[in-house]
């Protein structure tokens, strides 16, 4: 309730929702549409963008989503109020997930609106794939954002930036374009870990050939509960050596 | 439940080499108002947040209300508040927000009519549509407290909770809290620079140094460890004596242009009145000091970094 209060009167927050995103859709749908123009490539080019991007949206602010709370509590001294309430530290987290889920599926709406305004792109083309996809996206930000969660209770704000930043070191090894193979080497390696490779690698086999393989569906989803699993409990072992060192309260 | 509200035992925390709160025990009585006291440093804020289970204990027991806090914490947590001069509130939302979100979190019954109540209580009316950002210290000083009543609290703990209020907002801000404590039995740990506002409503005194327990009583019986009482008298004639009187008797004294202010123990008064009539010292204004809380703070400061 308190996030959504914040998140009306908050700009910075309704520009990290909407804006980017959609300046990333006209972006790379104009130059997709300017490769498709001069003949270059295949014709499918600009779904593939629009799609690789929406989907990336997905990733990007479902971990976002799950960051900003804690810093916006930090940032705004509130952390030792909040800590002080009956509040669990897994009640706080279902908070940011619902208030999280809200917000994305906003910001997806919005953006499926533009990309089917300015490039006639249907969402609704990866049909049935679209639901665990989608699920499997957002796992993926929760687990990062689970990750960088328990980093900021580590290291506090030195290390802040990661909301932002972090979520960009998977970005080049998701294939969320181009596929995996034409990654080098050790990069096929690091993308083979990366439950996100797999769904990119579904939404173009979609797009070119009309079929997905379910088998990539249930890696990426063993990959991403493995994760969530092991990035609870990290961060959840953070927030218990923050209460020990006061590390929550130096935050505050 | 229980007439100890807090009781503390061998209560320590370190952290690597420095040991910020030494193996302290105290208990807090149902309805009564404990002063934390302290000079910076002293462990007043550790032992706060450790009883609010902010940070963990390196060792020892804290038990509130009966109930272990390591193991019912969130229990405990619900019938306790908190407020802080040095916490702010998120400062996008209004008065109305803060407080509404804090008896949601609190669970609170019927939330929105607590909030107004609460609102009435604090005199926040003019200002519950505005944003943090809009409001003074001295209002948000306010909120701030008016968000530690909501959830009607059994046990209050008070960081310097007047600290950025003038004299009149801080009285107004007392008035509340002792009502408050007096309607509710609630009891309240308080800590506070202000030695004037713990002396008129705490009960006991419990005053930490480097991390251990230096003294605790009644704020009068702190103050009169202290023996010296300070006399100021406008002098109007012998100035001199005034002063060969205090040094022969080893007392301090301090002349300036309107007032002479002598140091003695309380017991030497009459022999210092005396002296002034044999000596024939002439004053217009007298006034006799007896030492306060304040002189026992600084004392046992000065002591201390002696």
């Amino acid at each position: 309730m308190r996030h959504i209060y914040e998140w009306r009167r908050n700009l910075d927050r309704v520009v990290d929702s909407f804006w980017w995103a959609t300046i990333d859709i006209v972006f790379w749908g104009l130059t997709a549409n300017y490769l498709k123009q001069t003949g270059t490539t295949n014709p499918q080019i600009v779904y593939l963008f629009i799609g690789g991007i929406l989907l990336w949206v997905i990733v990007q602010n479902s971990q976002r989503d799950i960051n900003m709370p804690l810093l916006n509590d930090a940032w705004n001294r509130n952390l030792i109020n909040l800590f002080t309430t009956p509040i669990r530290l897994r009640e706080f987290i279902l908070g940011t997930i619902i208030l999280g889920l809200f917000k994305l599926t906003l910001t997806v709406i919005f953006l499926a609106v533009i990309a089917y305004l300015l490039y006639q792109f249907n969402i609704f083309i990866f049909g049935f794939y679209l639901i665990p996809a989608v699920i499997n996206l957002i796992l993926v930000g929760w687990w990062i954002g689970f990750l960088i969660n328990g980093l900021i209770l580590r290291f506090g704000y030195r290390i802040e930036s990661f909301a932002w930043a972090f979520i960009f070191v998977i970005y080049p090894f998701s294939a969320v374009i181009y596929p995996v193979s034409a990654l080098p080497g050790w990069a096929r390696f690091i993308s083979a870990f990366l439950p996100t490779s797999y769904i990119f690698e579904n939404m173009r086999s979609i797009l070119f050939t009309g079929t997905f393989s379910i088998q990539y569906i249930l890696i990426s989803l063993s990959l991403n509960l493995i994760y969530i699993v092991l990035s609870l409990l990290f961060m959840n072992r953070m927030f218990t050596e923050a209460l020990k060192n006061a590390k929550l309260v130096k935050l505050n | 439940m229980s007439d100890t509200v807090i009781e503390v035992k061998n209560l320590t925390k370190k952290f690597g080499s420095f040991t910020a709160v030494d193996d302290i025990s105290f208990s807090v009585e149902e309805g009564e108002i404990i002063g934390l006291l302290g000079p910076n440093g002293a462990g007043k804020t550790t032992t706060i947040q450790m009883l609010l289970g902010l940070i963990t204990p390196s060792f020892g027991d804290i038990k509130i209300m009966g109930k272990d806090l390591k193991a019912q914490k969130e229990e405990i947590l619900g019938l306790t508040n908190f407020s802080s001069s040095y916490t702010h509130l998120p400062w996008r939302l209004t008065v109305w927000e803060n407080l509404y979100v804090v008896a949601l979190l609190y669970s609170v019954e019927s939330p929105k009519d607590q909030v107004a109540r609460v609102i009435k209580i604090m005199g926040l009316s003019e200002v519950k549509n505005k944003t943090i950002n809009e409001l003074s210290s001295g209002w948000i000083t306010k909120v701030n407290l008016a968000r530690t009543f909501l959830n009607m609290p059994k046990l209050m703990l008070l960081d310097e909770p007047t600290a950025s209020l003038d004299p009149e907002g801080a009285m107004e801000v007392r008035r509340e809290i002792l009502k408050f404590k007096k309607e509710n039995g609630a009891s309240i740990l308080w800590t506070s620079h202000n030695m004037a506002e713990v002396e008129e409503i705490c009960d006991r005194v419990i005053f930490l140094n480097k991390g251990k327990i230096f003294a605790v009583d009644t704020p009068y019986g702190l103050a009169n460890t202290i023996k010296t009482c300070r006399i100021s008298l406008m002098i109007e004639d012998g100035r001199e004596r005034l002063k060969s009187i205090a040094e022969k008797n080893n007392w301090k004294v301090l002349i300036t242009e309107r007032f002479s202010t002598v140091e003695l123990d309380e017991e030497k008064i009459p022999l210092f009145l005396n002296s002034l009539t044999e000596t024939g010292i002439k004053y217009s204004q007298i006034s006799i000091d007896k030492p306060t809380l304040e002189d026992f703070f600084i004392t046992t400061a000065k002591q201390i970094n002696e």
